[in-house]
């Protein structure tokens, strides 16, 4: 037994939560793929211009092997298929609760797209409960909630398609007792979980 | 893990510990700490505690005052501590305790508790950081020590009675 004053009790407690693991991890990729496409690379350059001409040249020599480098369409897939598990298991609270897309939509104003229902899904099988914002691989992200008739729990994410995520049309890849879809509509790309 | 991942990551605890002070639920927390990081990198702010921090309580009281979880009420009556005072807890309560007596907290309360006890800022920084008055923050730590003192000593007086 001890004596300990208030703010102590009260500091011991606090300093004894932290971040999950996977939720330290979600965040930390955010960051990492900000520092990728920010602009600390464009600051260093203009302050050496030397460097910035041979840096040029390197990248003309590295367009010509970019396909080495590139991920592959495997490679992107097995990480967006881990993002879209982790968030589904993760199991967080709705942030706008509709039944709609419409409504989602226009509540959802941090999106830089228009969410729209996939017609590859047909809505008179699914409930939609609701939805949050999140991300998928950096890129801000919608992520809808759904449930099918037998109540199971199933989870749609709608982010803005870009030529990465464009190679992912139509794959399927099974992950820890989930089903993880991705496809393309429009400028929308779509990754849906799903129990098996 | 290289300094600068070292840094990051203590800075995403603290968030999520002020987050954590806010909302006094872990979801919620996650929710608006995920939600601020977001803006602070879309904003390309500096991975700075106190600008985390700011972005953290901006997004709590958007979200959770439109949900009326957030009561703005004027504290008339100030009443600032005349000396530091100590309780002392004859029993080393574990966190499960702690956190039911926190959770009997106003989210103000637990706010100011958690700057001055945990981040060690003063009446003073505070009240400048929550654009609230050095006494009405004093306030908060003081009924804040009061409601969870009489959460304790009911505990204790149960457990000494064996009920």
């Amino acid at each position: 037994m001890e004596n300990k004053t208030f703010e102590n009790n009260i500091k011991d407690y606090y300093v004894s939560k932290e971040l999950s693991p996977n939720m330290l991890a979600r965040l930390q990729t955010m960051q990492d793929v900000d520092t990728q496409h920010g602009n600390k690379m464009w600051r260093f350059l203009q302050a050496k211009p030397y460097i910035a001409i041979a840096a040029s040249m390197l990248l003309v020599v590295m367009l010509g092997v970019q396909f080495m480098v590139a991920p592959s369409p495997q490679q992107l897939m097995g990480s967006v298929v881990k993002e879209v598990v982790l968030n589904h298991q993760e199991n967080l609270a709705i942030e706008f609760a509709a039944h709609d897309y419409d409504s989602l939509a226009k509540a959802m104003n941090k999106l830089d797209f228009t969410i729209k229902a996939p017609s590859v899904i047909q809505m008179a099988d699914y409930t939609l409960l609701g939805s949050r914002y999140c991300s998928i691989q950096g890129h801000i992200a919608a992520q809808m909630k759904l449930e099918d008739k037998q109540g199971k729990a199933m989870t749609l994410y709608i982010t803005r398609l870009n030529d990465d995520l464009a190679m992912l049309q139509g794959k399927q890849q099974q992950h820890k007792q989930l089903q993880v879809k991705t496809w393309y509509e429009g400028e929308l790309f779509y990754s849906l979980a799903y129990p098996k | 893990m290289s300094h600068d991942e070292n840094s990051l990551e203590a800075l995403l605890h603290s968030g999520f510990r002020y987050a954590l002070s806010l909302t006094h639920n872990t979801a919620k927390a996650e929710d608006v700490l995920q939600d601020a990081w977001l803006a602070v990198l879309k904003a390309k702010g500096p991975h700075q505690r106190q600008y985390l921090f700011s972005a953290i309580r901006t997004r709590f009281l958007n979200v959770y005052k439109r949900e009326h979880l957030v009561v703005l009420v004027d504290i008339n009556e100030a009443q600032p501590l005349q000396a530091q005072e100590e309780f002392e807890y004859f029993d080393m309560l574990d966190f499960h305790h702690v956190d039911k007596a926190l959770a009997e907290l106003r989210s103000a309360e637990r706010e100011a508790l958690f700057l001055m006890a945990v981040e060690g800022y003063t009446a003073q920084e505070v009240a400048d950081f929550t654009g609230q008055a050095r006494g009405t923050v004093l306030s908060h730590v003081h009924r804040a020590k009061i409601k969870v003192r009489h959460f304790f000593d009911t505990f204790n007086i149960e457990v000494r009675h064996g009920k």
